[in-house]
């Protein structure tokens, strides 16, 4: 079933798994994992198998590939937009720094700088992904490190033989060789937590210039409304002087007709007098709507029990016998704070709308239902139902789909609801009816929000 | 015979009601504007008095205030096609009959009238 809240929903999920962008990800994520393997078997078997010594050039080789790498992860960032899909090629991409690191380490190539190598994906892991995952990766890094310095203490295989280069000459077996390596583990504790730290920091400072971004945002565009109203309002005031007074003269016309008419045609021009009649009554109630729409809305909270408001705003509109109309009213239904007069005339909105959606007769249902943080009325018609692509439309202004009204009822609803810090959303599939739910936040969230505001 | 003036500046509007108001047995003056009405209010007897709020000199408003001040306790119905709310609640605060949108319901000024 559509549904639509009055705030744009963000990307759905569905837009990247259409992508090719993850199958993408991962074709070549594959590709470098076994180009990686090969290049691993490789090198181990000129070292171990025929015993040549490895040139260095391979350490730069190593470099070439980890920033090669980057750049595609920097192209991937760029172009994926989705944060799950960053994430995802973030930890490929640590995955094979943690895995050529490792290499790097067990060959020997580049000595002490094998080891100092880990300090990047803890550095990358710590500041791109996540803390936790931070954290996984400084413990994976101290162990890797760890591994083949306990290789050599339990004399399993001699470091000297997996570290070709790794040679510390006279302090060999001095208590240098322990403190080293305390400080290399010292050095990636210290270094994952600072970065960590930095991340978290610079995390927080976008946080706050986002909401910040946010906030002016929402101001801005509460401002544009209100100017846009506000001009609106003073065309509207206009329009309505030069379209009342005429209506007037028409209408004072017509009764004076009624009044002196006489003769054998008069039912017949009664009749057409009436018609006149009844739409300068159209007319001037479309200048009404107008009017109240452009006219700025200033609520006046008051504490309001929900099942009085709606039996008073059904008293006051005649619901036609062919539908029928079923109350849902819950239990508990704790008093909110609103305007009376506003949410009676958003309430008479919607039921007039839901009976008109009905012209064949059907079910009205009126509902309230409490949830966690608000109160929620609903408002359910069986009639034709909205079709999608005006489901998104209802909310606006001048949208109309009948053949009389301007096309403001909903647009007017929708403003005095959001008044009243409330928030309306629709559900409807073409040909099943409609259903309408006001959520209005409860005096808990009433509070909340007026500290917040 | 009860005595109505109106004021209003639109002629037509006020032909169409002087005549509605006529075969309904009223007698009907006219006015076109704040200070001509103030000057026929100063010399004949009105019952009542129909007062567009938007007028070519002084407002309705303004012209309301005046009246009381030449006739108080005449009764004034207020007319009008304005949206203004604030000229509107002032009216109501210097104690009009009545407040009726154009287009007029003749039925409520009728009743009104009495």
């Amino acid at each position: 079933m559509q549904r639509l809240g009055q705030k744009g929903s963000s990307i759905p999920e569905q837009e990247f798994e259409r992508s090719d962008i993850v199958p993408r990800i991962r074709q070549g994520t594959k590709i470098r994992m076994i180009a990686l393997i090969i290049f691993f078997s490789i090198v181990c078997f000129a070292k171990w198998g025929l015993g040549l010594p490895l040139p260095n050039n391979i350490l730069v080789l190593t470099i070439v590939w980890l920033v090669a790498g980057g750049l595609y992860g920097f192209l991937v960032r760029r172009e994926a937009k989705v944060k799950s899909i960053r994430t995802m090629y973030s930890r490929y991409f640590l995955l094979e720094m943690l895995i050529l690191t490792f290499i790097l380490y067990f060959l020997g190539l580049g000595g002490w700088m094998g080891a100092i190598f880990y300090i990047f994906p803890i550095i990358y892991a710590n500041t791109i992904l996540h803390k936790k995952e931070g954290r996984i990766i400084t413990l994976v890094a101290v162990l890797f490190y760890l591994l083949p310095v306990f290789l050599d203490y339990y004399q399993v295989v001699s470091r000297r033989h997996i570290l070709a280069t790794f040679d510390l000459g006279p302090y060999r077996d001095t208590a240098f060789v322990p403190i080293t390596n305390l400080i290399v583990l010292w050095v990636f504790l210290f270094v994952g937590y600072t970065s960590s730290v930095f991340a978290e920091m610079v995390r927080q400072k976008n946080r706050k210039l986002l909401e910040r971004t946010r906030e002016l945002e929402e101001i801005q565009e509460k401002l544009v409304q209100k100017e846009r109203l506000a001009a609106m309002g003073e065309m509207a005031a206009g329009l309505a002087h030069e379209i009342r007074n005429p209506l007037s003269v028409i209408r004072n016309s017509i009764y004076f007709l009624q009044t002196v008419l006489s003769g054998k045609e008069k039912i017949k021009v009664e009749k057409h007098l009436k018609i006149i009649d009844q739409e300068i009554d159209e007319t001037a109630s479309i200048i009404e709507e107008l009017l109240n729409f452009t006219r700025e809305i200033k609520p006046e909270l008051s504490w309001t029990k929900i099942d009085d408001l709606i039996k008073e705003s059904l008293k006051s509109l005649p619901i036609p016998r062919k539908i029928r109309l079923a109350k849902k009213l819950g239990k508990d239904v704790p008093r909110i704070r609103l305007d009376k007069v506003q949410m009676r005339q958003a309430l008479k909105n919607l039921i007039t709308n839901a009976v008109q959606a009905m012209p064949q007769g059907g079910d009205l249902k009126i509902g309230v239902k409490v949830n966690k943080r608000h109160l929620v009325i609903s408002v359910s018609d069986t009639g034709e139902g909205i079709s999608e692509k005006n489901l998104e439309k209802v909310f606006q202004p001048l949208f109309t789909t009948r053949a009389r009204g301007i096309g403001l009822g909903l647009a007017i609803t929708k403003r005095l609801i959001e008044a009243n810090q409330g928030e309306i959303e629709v559900e409807s599939r073409e040909g099943e009816g409609a259903t309408f739910y006001l959520k209005l936040p409860l005096p808990s969230e009433q509070i909340q929000r007026g500290k917040s505001n | 015979m009860t005595k109505v003036l109106i004021v209003d500046d639109d002629t037509t509007g006020v032909e169409t009601l002087s005549n509605v108001l006529e075969i309904k047995g009223y007698r009907v003056d006219a006015a076109y504007g704040g200070m001509e009405a103030l000057e026929k209010i100063g010399r004949t007897n009105f019952d009542f008095v129909l007062l567009d709020l938007k007028l070519p000199d002084i407002n309705g408003v303004e012209t309301f205030r005046k009246i009381k001040k030449v006739k108080d306790g005449l009764k004034v119905v207020i007319m009008t096609a304005y949206s203004l709310p604030h000229l509107i609640q002032e009216a109501r605060k210097e104690g009009a009959l009545a407040i009726l949108t154009k287009p007029l319901n003749i039925d409520e000024l009728l009743s009104l009238l009495k």
